[in-house]
């Protein structure tokens, strides 16, 4: 696997469409279920998505090989999505602001309620509050606990994606939780 | 004992305990290829504008507009002059056929 992951690299440097095929065959799932986990939109989860594995093509030759391929596009994919969140965020203030000084623009609506397609269905209800305190969490709470659950990486994974240690990650998940729990308890 | 509330929550936070992983949209690799191709369009044009931004590319450009202005009004200036100057001479011309004219009428009339 990793001497495949080695060749595929190579083989990407050299500009071997085939091989970005098969690289974007292979991860196309694990970088859209990141990405639609933290943005909660199919459609920019989509768009996000497309623009990791455009980086992926023009950044392989910056890819150094440390770590494996897939935790460099976790990192990649954790990254665009926490970016287009900020974005998402500003605008949203920048339409308050400009709807409190009456310039005719509107204010943004909170999307409904976000149904992971992956949810059992006797478990959406409950899973879509779970989202919604899920992003009320930092940013590093919020990617770890996500990384952990939806994506089932283990706390080394997340540690590699995340590129701090294993205790912090430990840390970060136990606060997370908590946060959680204090969150659910206001809500219900 | 944990009270129902309590319950509830852990209800709430194992809700994602053998969750799928949601699957992208078919033809992935053609939409990321074509969004490189726009991309590729995109940064020629990008590369175009970064290099007229270039400061000394940007003055080239303003130093060959000023000088092809000045250029142009220097010799719309000499040609104008020089139709001065035809038009001062053909009227000079004129002039001294007309005194000719009268110097010749008159010696006629005089009989000289």
């Amino acid at each position: 696997m990793v001497l495949n992951e080695d060749i595929l690299i190579q083989q990407l440097r050299e500009g071997k469409d085939s091989a970005f095929k098969t690289i974007i065959d292979n991860y196309q799932d694990m970088v859209y279920n990141t990405c639609l986990s933290i943005v909660k939109s199919e459609e920019d989860a989509e768009d996000i998505a497309q623009e990791v594995f455009v980086q992926v093509y023009q950044s392989i030759q910056s890819f150094k090989g440390e770590s494996k391929l897939s935790t460099w596009i976790y990192r990649i994919a954790t990254t665009k999505s926490l970016d287009h969140e900020r974005r998402k965020k500003r605008k949203k203030r920048l339409g308050f602001v400009k709807s409190i000084f009456g310039d005719g623009s509107e204010i943004v609506i909170n999307p409904p309620d976000f149904n992971h397609p992956g949810v059992a269905l006797d478990k959406k209800e409950n899973a879509a509050k779970l989202f919604s305190a899920i992003d009320k969490l930092s940013e590093n709470q919020k990617v770890a606990f996500l990384l952990n659950k939806v994506e089932g990486l283990s706390y080394q994974e997340v540690s590699d994606v995340m590129e701090v240690s294993v205790s912090s990650i430990e840390s970060l998940l136990h606060r997370a939780k908590n946060n959680l729990r204090k969150m659910l308890e206001n809500k219900l | 004992m944990k009270n129902r509330s309590e319950n509830k929550i852990d209800e709430i936070l194992s809700s994602l305990d053998g969750i799928k992983r949601a699957e992208a949209r078919p033809f992935m690799y053609t939409r990321v290829m074509a969004r490189l191709q726009e991309d590729d369009v995109k940064s020629v044009w990008g590369r175009a504008v970064a290099f007229i931004a270039r400061p000394a590319v940007a003055l080239a450009c303003l130093t060959a507009v000023i000088a092809t202005n000045v250029f142009f009004i220097v010799n719309s200036e000499r040609t104008e002059t020089k139709t001065v100057a035809t038009g001062a001479s053909t009227v000079t011309e004129e002039l001294l056929q007309n005194d000719n004219l009268v110097l010749a009428v008159n010696n006629l009339e005089t009989g000289e």
